[in-house]
């Protein structure tokens, strides 16, 4: 089966089209709808399989990043706990990833309830860079199926990702619960917490996580701008056959189907 | 009123990295030692009761896990010294007006919304250190004031004021001069045509059509110096204009699909699933704005070029957006910068993040530009912001409008903002400018922009525009007006929605409110259009419609406020006539050097941190380069992604290997030396830009743009020798200007000082290639293989070289090439790498061919061994259509070696290492982690 990716657009949201695009390489079918359609009940999650939360500056980020858009999706609470529910799958990156720790779905699925903030970065301002990632060992997501201990280089560009919790022994028990997706690593291959091979200063490399599902991903860093040979920053030295470290990802979501 | 205003208050409950910014950049830049500063962030909301303000800050303002907030309290209150900061009053504020939307969503009522930044300091700072911090650091008075108080009443409404009749007809000479002067801004020989106008009409002016024609015939919307009249040094000359069209027809390239008529020039690019597609391309300045407030100028610029883009033909969408910065001394001292400017530091950060807000928010990748500095820019910059466009060439044309059309606006809301916008920024800049004119300063929107945008294009697929065009200088006035100037025009003011009451009828016609476009339809697509706008947040309303009296014919509240022949508005304008007149450069000195007395380690290390030529990544990665996922060589290159790349290469068609490689070129304090020459060599430097990447010498397209001092006769004789040689080069190559702008009027007075800038020609380039592979980056690949220089350099000067100003001269002959060695440089470089010979190329450009070298090696952490013979010029003469180029073998290199344009000059190591000989041995022997520094430290400091 191929399965359909629901990706919502707003205000703001920007890099609907290449994740769309991303998914579409990676074998699903994309649907991009309004998030008015969404609310009006002309469209509904739950006719989807993986709801698709992609990159950009949904509201201007204006009061906080992801903060509106949460509270807008706040009113189609009850399609959300049922579409997760059914054990689809849900991915948020950048501004999405923002969007669902605001609404609380990453990392405990408290919607209504955030338990993870994504603060401003270290430097206090946006950067874009291309960033080192590992995946940790103990993590068991279908999004991350056969990446343990994996190396991938992604593009980053935010202004908001340093992963706050309210108390250190909050922080500790994303490790604990293997909830840790992507953390940033040195040229040496080492969790880093220095800048710039962390662009935000997240603690330990926080640079991505996932719900206590495992199904529900999100990360600052884009996979969809490594989805396709051109887009590696040094595809002019890297072996044609590799399958680009982005696209991976979502190849995993579309097997998960199969 | 107060009482139902209530205040929050939120700060982090965490460590602010901003305060750790803005305390770090006033003790840097301000020399006041502040040792704890803290930001609080207030939101007043009006009319709504105390008790609800604790629910709005806790379910929307403040975040539960990284901030606190207290209603009508006050965080640090123990802190002895504050300074609290907000917009003035109908200055656009985004994030409020994204509050004020949730508020109303959840349905709180409420009447306004009002941000404002709280700077608490505990040091027991003087007051007049504070209000050197005020100015300096955190307020720009243009757009924002202090809060002494809290505010009474946060909604704004203006008195409105009648359309007045000015008796234009009885008018002296010296009165018609004081009813333009800093508001028409038009010459008396102009009004005295007005006046004539009137007289035969037999009535006198409404003031929204003297308004209409000023904006129609401004020096930005009219060009009048490009379609006068040339008496070149006593004899009469084709107009500027004149010889750009003659060149155009010479060329005829069969690509271009449109030149000089829509928003943007438009070639033919590639075709993807059975649809054909063209690239729009489009850059102009946004000088005056930036001057004043360069956050909000460099922001509206922006998105200024982003809807001309937008506005092409029926509708195109962005894929990328580029801004060339020429800037004052940012080290020069706060005493020397001059009255009613802004020191170019400030001007600098501000600039960048403008650009940086505006085309993330959009999703535009910013992945081309450049910056060059010159104390002669300090009063006055030259801000100058580009974007490109794609489109299905069935799309881009506009079509004719019809009797009955209606005139759609889409978009953002009316204010006064900007007004005289396009009349002021063709007027040169005084003392008296800064504060007289402060609604030409405004904040821009993206998000209501993207959301326009997005919602335009889902309806240009569904066919519903005539025509769509932007409200750019000039608003409505030049929107309407363009788009109803063959047929008439009938406009209804009253409809147009405005963000406060009060407007005249005047400023809601020119007003240069942002984020709004207008289309011509036909009235049975209407319903489409409320369906779709509904659908993305977007505002539209009907403001009039097309006729067929060839009239423009406005009303306001059912009254008559306009009724101008379109032709006199349009054609009415007497022609200029400029006299230019040819004068020798005076005070040029030749530059001296003694060979024996350089220390070349020195000079290059001086060289590659000179501001002209330093990495300027701190900047770069404050731009998203990569959103669209089109990038295929981005600002940077190389193993660690650290090299500059010069130009850019996107892939902007899913669907297709067409790729689409970006330059452009200019070196201002050329022209101050020869401006014929200067011109050759920035058109050289685009070119070269793009050709060094793997560009197609026979799909070139550019745009041109001249910011110029203000027009004397001489500046206009240096202005015509620019257009002169941009016009050779052009039928030379074949390369069409599809689009371009002009700025004349980069000339500061005060009382004691008149402050040119060094004229600006600025040629961007964009190349296309059928294969992206086919391309190639500047980063060294491998040791040991070859490098060649590539080029001439028999006429290798040292004029307005780097080197020279190093050694504080200018120089008097600028470095040449002949055209047709040019073009078989250009042929060779070409063939070679789709050959696949050149493995790495750069064109050597400010600082020299070293230079070149050494970003390229630092983009490929490889070393160089080269051996030079005449080292000065061969080093650091800034040679047009030359380049360096890495080669895969000896053999491929000796090809090329043979056709006598290249010759080679060394080869690359492993060793992270510059080496070079001379004749007699070594004069450089360096680690390439030193010259990195050099490179890499000197732009660091505005950004931490």
């Amino acid at each position: 089966m191929k399965p359909k990716v629901l990706t919502i657009i707003t205000d703001g949201i920007n890099c609907n089209a290449e994740t769309g695009r991303a998914f579409e390489l990676a074998g699903a079918v994309n649907k991009e709808v309004h998030l008015n359609l969404l609310l009006d009940g002309t469209k509904k999650i739950t006719d989807y399989n993986i709801l698709s939360f992609s990159g950009g500056f949904s509201y201007g980020d204006d009061v906080k990043s992801g903060k509106i858009f949460s509270l807008k999706l706040l009113k189609l609470k009850d399609d959300l706990v049922s579409f997760l529910e059914k054990g689809n799958l849900t991915i948020g990156i950048c501004n999405g990833f923002q969007v669902l720790t605001t609404l609380g779905v990453i990392p405990y699925n408290t919607i209504g309830e955030p338990q993870v903030s994504l603060y401003w970065n270290d430097s206090a301002r946006f950067e874009c860079r291309w960033v080192d990632l590992t995946v940790p060992e103990n993590i068991r997501s279908p999004w991350l199926k056969d990446m343990n201990g994996k190396k991938i280089k992604i593009q980053a560009a935010h202004a908001e990702g340093r992963i706050l919790t309210r108390t250190d022994d909050e922080y500790e028990k994303l490790f604990e619960k293997s909830l840790v997706a992507f953390q940033y690593v040195d040229p040496s291959g080492k969790v880093t917490e220095e800048y710039p091979y962390n662009p935000n200063g997240s603690k330990k490399g926080i640079a991505g996580l996932v719900d206590v599902t495992g199904n529900a991903l999100g990360m600052m860093p884009h996979p969809e701008r490594n989805s396709e040979k051109f887009q590696h920053p040094n595809f002019r030295d890297t072996d044609p056959d590799t399958e680009p470290d982005g696209l991976t990802i979502f190849k995993n979501a579309v097997n998960y189907f199969r | 009123m107060s009482a139902n205003i209530q205040k929050i208050s939120v700060i982090p409950a965490v460590s602010d990295p901003k305060e750790k910014h803005i305390s770090h950049q006033i003790r840097e830049f301000l020399n006041i030692k502040i040792k704890d500063m803290k930001i609080v962030k207030n939101f007043y909301v009006q009319g709504i009761p105390a008790e609800d303000a604790g629910r709005i800050a806790s379910e929307i303002l403040a975040c539960p896990i990284t901030e606190k907030y207290i209603v009508n309290g006050e965080f640090y209150s123990e802190y002895p010294k504050k300074i609290e900061i907000s917009f003035q009053p109908g200055v656009m504020n985004p994030e409020a007006e994204t509050i004020s939307e949730e508020l109303k969503d959840k349905k709180i009522a409420h009447e306004a919304v009002m941000i404002s930044y709280t700077y608490y300091f505990k040091d027991d700072l003087s007051a007049a250190q504070l209000e050197t911090i005020r100015d300096r650091s955190l307020m720009n008075a243009q757009i924002q004031m202090q809060l002494l108080k809290k505010p009474d009443d946060l909604t704004v409404s203006l008195k409105p004021r009648k359309t007045e009749m000015i008796p234009i007809r009885t008018m002296t000479d010296r009165e018609l001069m004081e009813a333009s002067d800093y508001k028409l801004f038009l010459n008396l020989k102009e009004m005295k045509t007005i006046q004539n106008y009137y007289k035969k009409l037999g009535r006198d002016a409404y003031d929204v059509e003297l308004e209409t024609i000023a904006q129609t015939w401004s020096e930005h919307c009219g060009h009048k110096t490009f379609k006068a009249k040339v008496i070149l040094d006593g004899a009469e000359k084709r107009s500027i204009i004149g010889l750009v069209k003659d060149t155009e027809k010479a060329i005829a390239h069969p690509d271009v699909v449109s030149k000089f008529e829509d928003n943007s020039g438009v070639f033919r690019f590639a075709e993807a699933d059975g649809v054909e597609y063209g690239i729009c391309i489009k850059a102009e300045t946004h000088n005056s704005p930036s001057g004043l407030d360069p956050y909000g100028g460099a922001m509206t610029g922006t998105g200024g070029v982003l809807r001309d883009i937008a506005g092409t033909g029926k509708g195109a969408k962005n894929i990328s957006s580029i801004d060339v910065f020429c800037l004052g001394d940012p080290d020069m001292k706060q005493e020397e910068v001059f009255p009613g400017c802004l020191h170019p530091r400030r001007i600098l950060t501000g600039v960048i993040e403008g650009v940086r807000d505006y085309g993330n928010r959009m999703g535009i990748p910013t992945n081309n530009g450049s910056f060059h500095f010159h104390k002669d820019f300090g009063p006055k910059p030259t801000v100058l912001v580009g974007a490109d466009g794609i489109i299905p060439i069935k799309y881009a044309k506009k079509g004719k409008c019809g009797k009955g059309d209606l005139f759609v606006s889409f978009g953002g809301k009316t204010g006064k903002d900007g007004i005289h916008g396009a009349t002021f920024s063709s007027a040169e800049m005084t003392e008296k400018t800064s504060s007289l004119n402060s609604g030409a300063v405004q904040i821009g929107n993206p998000i209501e922009e993207k959301r326009m945008f997005d919602c335009l294009l889902e309806l240009r697929d569904m066919d519903v525009f005539t025509a769509l065009t932007d409200c750019g200088a000039g608003g409505y006035s030049s929107a309407v007006g363009e788009m109803g100037e063959k047929t008439g025009a009938v406009v209804h003011l009253d409809n147009i929605p405005l963000k406060y009451p009060g407007l005249s009828s005047f400023e809601k016609w020119i007003s240069e409110s942002q984020e709004r476009m207008v289309a011509a339809v036909p009235k049975e697509k209407l319903d489409m259009i409320k369906k779709v706008c509904a659908k993305y947040n977007v505002g539209f309303f009907v403001l009039g419609e097309a006729t067929n009296t060839k009239k423009l014919t406005i009303y306001d509240g059912g009254e008559l406020v306009c009724d101008l022949d379109m032709e006199f508005l349009h054609d009415g304008q007497p022609l200029e006539t400029i006299t230019a007149t040819t004068k020798p450069k005076t005070g040029l000195e030749d530059g001296e050097y003694y060979e024996e007395e350089i220390n070349y380690t020195e000079a290059f290390k001086d060289i590659i941190s000179h501001l002209n030529v330093c990495s300027k990544e701190p900047v770069i990665r404050q731009y998203d380069h990569g959103v669209q996922g089109t990038c295929v060589e981005g600002p940077l290159c190389g193993k660690k992604n650290d090299g500059p790349t010069g130009g850019c290469i996107l892939k902007p068609l899913k669907n297709s290997d067409a790729a689409l490689i970006f330059g452009h070129g200019l070196n201002p304090v050329l022209n101050r030396i020869d401006p014929y020459k200067g011109t050759l060599w920035a058109y050289y430097e685009a070119m070269s830009n793009v050709i060094a990447l793997g560009g197609d010498p026979k799909r070139i397209f550019l745009i041109e743009n001249h910011i110029w001092p203000k027009p004397t006769e001489t500046n206009l004789a240096d202005l015509y020798q620019t257009a002169v040689a941009l016009s050779e080069a052009c039928k030379f190559f074949g390369t069409p200007i599809i689009s371009g702008k002009d700025s004349l009027s980069s000339t500061y007075k005060s009382k004691d000082v008149t402050i040119e800038i060094p004229p600006v020609v600025c040629v961007s380039a964009r190349a296309v290639t059928d294969d992206w592979r086919k391309t190639v980056s500047p980063d060294l690949k491998r040791s040991g293989s070859p490098i060649l220089l590539i080029g001439d350099y028999s006429a290798a000067h040292l004029g307005g070289s780097i080197f020279f100003d190093r050694l504080g001269q200018l120089g008097t002959r600028v470095p040449e090439i002949k055209m047709q060695t040019a073009k078989d440089v250009y042929e060779l470089m070409y063939n070679n790498i789709q050959n696949g010979s050149i493995l790495s190329a750069s064109d050597v450009s400010e600082g020299g061919a070293l230079i070149t070298l050494a970003e390229m090696a630092i983009g490929g952490k490889k070393g160089f061994n080269i051996h030079v013979n005449d080292k000065v010029k061969t080093l650091f003469a800034e040679v047009p259509a030359a380049f360096v180029v890495e080669m895969k073998d000896l053999e491929s290199a000796e090809e090329l070696v043979e056709t006598g344009l290249a010759v080679q000059i060394g080869t690359t190591t492993s060793k992270y290492s510059a080496v070079v000989y001379d004749f007699k041995g070594k004069i450089i022997d360096i680690d390439m982690v030193q010259i990195e520094n050099c490179w890499k430290t000197p732009f660091t400091k505005y950004f931490k």
